[in-house]
């Protein structure tokens, strides 16, 4: 079974190569063999000669494509070197390489398409994000049980891991804006099995959140809205 | 009925205008596919430059009560439907872009490996 992680990273220089290096060392401890691939989404900072000079596998993006392009070049990257199991992964050192394993676990089971780290489940997170954004998650995850008749708590989370299904969908087609939140939903509203597990994230290392503190309510309220035109949407519908 | 100055002056522009298209499809910066529908819009001021009467009773039968009102709502709704269409095929354009964006990201990763 073939395993990818897919690390974007946009001027991340104060966190990627431990981030890697967490990855690197998870790998030597497990039996199960796993991979890796950053995605520099056009770092202005020395994200790149940091990579090149720690002779890491990546990915350079000729420029800025915003977070749910550089994603999808993951997805991408994994379809045509025909991975299995894909595990979306922030280089910015929020998310906690231990619950790598819980979260492909399901999928190797054969028993959902998708699963969600989430922060809210099992109390496991001590970080749950600032909150004006708990707030924010709430509604969406309210708005995708009003539509969908399904719970998921943690929308929002970058945290996830999909099977080969799901892999050819995402390197196919994949919202470039709101991607998490767009995506979970039009998965699980296509009758695609999740499952969310509960894991641990940290408060971020450096670089700057894709979701900034004055933005949440305006984020919030723009991922409500793609969500209900999703209907409207080839993604919704042909997924 | 327009003055003689008005007609001069509007057939200038007009042989400005179709100076202009026709230049752009004889340098080749415009498809002659897309330069039918300037060309039609040349044809259009021609026809309503000659026949005024005309802009006249359509105003009537739309219950416009100017003509230049029935003039500036017709621009207002072709310069609307073009923006749209200018937008849309910004939107294509941008994904065929990032889409090529990311092969060229993936492809260098496969050379840089092979090395």
């Amino acid at each position: 079974m073939k395993i990818l992680v897919i690390v974007p990273a946009y001027n991340e220089e104060e966190s990627i190569i431990n981030t890697i290096n967490n990855i690197k060392n998870y790998k030597k401890c497990k039996k199960f063999s796993i991979d890796y691939i950053v995605i520099n989404d056009g770092s202005t900072d020395r994200t790149k000669d940091l990579l090149v000079a720690n002779n890491i596998n990546f990915i350079d993006l000729p420029y800025n494509l915003g977070i749910g392009a550089a994603v999808q070049t993951g997805y991408k990257y994994a379809s045509y070197n025909d991975y299995d199991i894909a595990i979306q992964f922030d280089g910015d050192g929020q998310h906690d390489v231990n619950y790598i394993e819980k979260l492909i676990d399901p999928i190797i089971q054969n028993d959902v398409d998708i699963v969600i780290g989430s922060r809210f489940i099992d109390n496991t997170s001590d970080f749950k994000s600032t909150k004006v954004r708990q707030v924010g998650i709430n509604m969406i995850s309210f708005l995708i049980k009003i539509l969908s008749g399904k719970k998921m708590m943690d929308v929002t989370s970058g945290f996830r891991a999909v099977n080969k299904k799901v892999i050819e969908i995402f390197a196919r087609n994949y919202p470039y804006d709101f991607p998490e939140p767009i995506t979970n939903y039009a998965l699980i509203k296509n009758d695609f099995k999740f499952k969310e597990v509960g894991v641990s994230m940290h408060k971020r290392v450096g670089g700057t959140s894709s979701i900034k503190f004055i933005g949440s309510i305006y984020y919030m309220f723009n991922v409500c809205l793609s969500i209900l035109l999703l209907d409207l949407n080839k993604f919704g519908r042909n997924n | 009925m327009l003055s003689l100055n008005l007609k001069i002056f509007a057939y200038l522009i007009i042989i400005f205008y179709f100076v202009i298209v026709l230049n752009a499809v004889h340098k080749d910066k415009m498809p002659i596919k897309s330069s039918i529908l300037w060309f039609l819009i040349g044809f259009l001021m021609i026809v309503f430059i000659l026949f005024p009467e005309m802009l006249i009773k359509i105003s009537r039968l739309v219950g416009i009560e100017t003509i230049s009102n029935l003039l500036f709502f017709c621009a207002l709704i072709c310069l609307l439907i073009l923006s749209f269409d200018l937008y849309r095929i910004n939107n294509l354009e941008k994904r065929k872009n990032i889409s090529l964006a990311q092969e060229i990201g993936i492809i260098k990763n496969a050379i840089t490996k092979k090395k």
